[in-house]
């Protein structure tokens, strides 16, 4: 199942695919029997007669729809941007995108096909952590270079690989200082059964225990988990000041609504990745007046974040408040352009050494770039959640990572 | 004493909407012999039409599911299972997974993937015990007991019900007494579809209603009928109740992966112990002997 599109294809194609989804789930599986695997070679990487080429990776079906739809979307709008302005090395860029499904062995069958059979200079997206590290290890041994855009710390390593979502810090430096002072000092974390929820607890617990407070209840679900009521009763039962929450997807709006229905809402705190724009469809206004601290809300005032969102919302005819991975592809994507542009040439190794030097200039979240850990560093802010979704801004942080893991330097 | 009555009452909450589910499958499966994997997503149907008409008065919504649920019933069991029941039961389970395809992809098509939530017509909490519980919670677990036991008492006490036994017991001889099988046949889908959607309306203000929300319930709804005696109504409620209670307890008192490996584990020993179903007679382990008949 694959896609190749210049930035103009990309428009609308979204509807068209949806409706083909019920033909797409079997075409998949008879696409990905007849991938072959073959020797890793990656592109030529000197194909300056030839446009640079992105693989997108996009989990349009199975777990995270959701968020790799937003990806899709951002990814698609920077280089519809890029194309408009003259594309990259005076050729439009263009992109093959594929589905992994959310699934690591697929990740890495595809990943080798992009590099192989497509050629493509440069691989980008995916979702989850284990797709994200399967990709990073085939993009590796190949020398091509590779991003994500996910939230959450990446838990990989790798010199061809940049992952531009908010590391784990950013999401709780601000935020936990906030809670303890205005809640207490007793906290129960709650999150799906996954690698990142278990990272960002981890790193929780750490700023936690600095900060002087106490993990009453730490709770791992599945994902897909329907039933909160066990869960909600452990809550009661530990008495937490307050909860913080890496419960994601149809889950998170399961837990809060359960959660809201059973008054934890309005005894106790309540933040965390739960709460993200993403969610808020399912979250509605029982959220209202909770905050949470991240990287991007289409709040933010300045230029670039203004016309983003106008965009967005014309182009996906999009009205809830739009997801952060959709801003990091989108920021992400423009960075790589200008990078390529700087370094001249589309060879891996050339790519890397100009995108770490490389920097965001007023970008829809301010400026960013990537420190010698490889997490792409950016102010952030903690939002409130007020009428219509409106993640406001009322406090901002400056772009800070100290003490935690991993560190790739 | 307050976590005991916690532990009572999300049970009881869990056991209102499992027997639901277990009853719906139950009639499709004991009755018909169809593996209905799709009835997981007849939960999501349910759940998506109480999500698409939000100004429409939440009992109206949940008549038109049932509506809804009758339709897709009848649809599915005239367009799509009714020449593959001789086929045996890997044509109607395949066919099933299908529809289940059709059923998710198409809502996926029309809602999108982006969680959606439902508003609960009964905010308040009720205090039981010293224990503070959603209202809505008890009401709708109460309403799907009352279905459930109103299905079987038509299916046991009436008319109705010993036509529709009648009619799997022995097709031909229904026919010969006047009864229509096919009509009996679709009925009989159409009501266990009716139910699933009916559960998934009721839950849905629990719920984050997504097209992939129904995979959540089929296992607990297998395991409930598997529970049950093989073709008995009663059989899957009880299978309802021993799939809530264990799910609930374990999950009170283990953390909630561990408590999962040991739920689906336990579930598959009892299987295996009773393959056909749990009852209060004692496991056999050697085989009974036969008194052997002697001609006089």
């Amino acid at each position: 199942m694959e896609t190749s599109n210049t930035a103009r294809a990309g428009r609308g194609m979204t509807a068209l695919r949806r409706t083909t989804g019920i033909v797409a789930a079997f075409a998949l599986t008879s696409s990905l029997a007849a991938c072959s695997g073959g020797a890793i070679g990656g592109g030529d990487g000197q194909s300056a007669d030839e446009a640079f080429t992105v693989g997108l990776i996009a989990p349009l079906t199975g777990p995270v729809v959701q968020e790799a739809t937003a990806m899709q979307r951002g990814f698609e709008l920077a280089i519809e941007k890029i194309n408009q302005e003259g594309g990259v090395l005076g050729k439009p860029v263009e992109f093959v995108m594929v589905d992994d499904q959310a699934d690591a062995a697929k990740s890495t069958q595809l990943a080798q096909r992009l590099i192989n059979q497509d050629k493509v200079d440069y691989i980008f997206g995916t979702v989850p952590g284990d797709t994200t590290a399967a990709v990073a290890q085939v993009a590796e041994s190949a020398k091509v270079p590779f991003s994500s855009a996910i939230l959450g710390n990446a838990g990989v390593c790798g010199e061809y690989f940049f992952p531009f979502g908010e590391p784990n810090a950013a999401l709780l430096n601000g935020l936990l200082p906030q809670m303890i002072a205005d809640y207490g000092t007793s906290v129960a974390l709650i999150g799906n059964d996954y690698a990142f929820p278990h990272g960002y607890f981890d790193d929780a617990r750490t700023l936690l225990e600095e900060a002087g407070a106490t993990v009453v209840l730490e709770e791992y679900s599945p994902l897909g988990t329907a039933d909160w009521q066990p869960v909600i009763s452990k809550i009661n039962a530990a008495s937490p000041d307050w909860v913080l929450t890496a419960v994601v997807g149809a889950d998170a709006t399961a837990l809060v609504t359960q959660a809201d229905q059973a008054g934890i809402l309005d005894t106790m705190g309540f933040t965390g990745v739960s709460l993200i724009a993403d969610f808020y469809p399912g979250l509605t206004e029982r959220t209202h007046g909770l905050s949470l601290v991240g990287r991007y809300s289409d709040q933010l005032d300045n230029d670039a974040n203004k016309k983003f969102v106008e965009t967005f919302r014309s182009t996906y005819d999009f009205t809830d408040p739009i997801p952060s991975v959709a801003a990091n592809a989108y920021e992400g994507m423009l960075l790589i352009a200008a990078a390529v542009e700087k370094a001249g040439s589309t060879a891996g190794e050339k790519i890397i050494k100009a995108l770490a030097e490389s920097k965001i200039e007023d970008g829809v979240f301010g400026s960013g770039s990537f420190n010698e850990d490889r997490f792409f560093m950016t102010e952030t802010a903690r939002f409130e959640i007020g009428e219509g979704g409106a993640y406001t801004a009322v406090e901002t942080f400056a772009d800070d990572v100290e003490g935690l893991t991993p560190r790739c330097a | 004493m307050e976590s005991i009555v916690s532990l009572v009452l999300s049970v009881f909450t869990l056991f209102g909407f499992y027997a639901l589910l277990a009853v719906g499958m139950g009639l499709i499966f004991g009755q018909l012999g169809v593996v209905n994997v799709a009835h997981g997503e007849l939960v999501m149907v349910g759940a998506f039409v109480m999500f698409a008409l939000p100004d429409v008065p939440f009992l109206l919504r949940l008549i038109l599911a049932v509506l809804v649920g009758l339709v897709l019933g009848i649809i599915v069991e005239r367009l799509v299972l009714a020449n593959l029941y001789e086929r045996g039961f890997l044509a109607t389970l395949l066919a099933m997974w299908g529809v289940s395809i059709v059923l998710r992809e198409g809502a996926n098509a029309i809602f999108g993937s982006t969680p959606a939530s439902v508003q609960a017509p009964i905010q308040q909490n009720v205090e039981i015990l010293g224990v503070s519980y959603p209202l809505y919670r008890i009401v709708i677990a109460v309403t799907a007991l009352v279905i459930v036991a109103a299905v079987l008492l038509v299916t046991y006490r009436t008319k109705l019900g010993l036509v529709v036994r009648a009619t799997v017991d022995n097709r031909a001889m229904a026919s010969v007494l006047g009864i229509p099988p096919r009509l009996v046949i679709t009925g009989t889908f159409a009501v266990g579809t009716t139910l699933a959607v009916l559960a998934g309306a009721l839950q849905s203000p629990l719920l984050g209603v997504t097209p992939t929300i129904g995979a959540a319930f089929l296992a607990p709804a297998f395991f409930a009928v598997l529970l049950g005696r093989a073709g008995s109504l009663p059989g899957a409620v009880f299978g309802a109740f021993v799939v809530a209670l264990l799910s609930t307890v374990l999950r009170t008192y283990l953390n909630e992966t561990l408590a999962q490996v040991a739920l689906f584990a336990l579930f598959i020993v009892l299987v295996a112990v009773r393959p056909n179903g749990i009852d209060w007679k004692k496991v056999q382990w050697k085989p009974q002997t036969q008194p052997v008949q002697v001609a006089a």
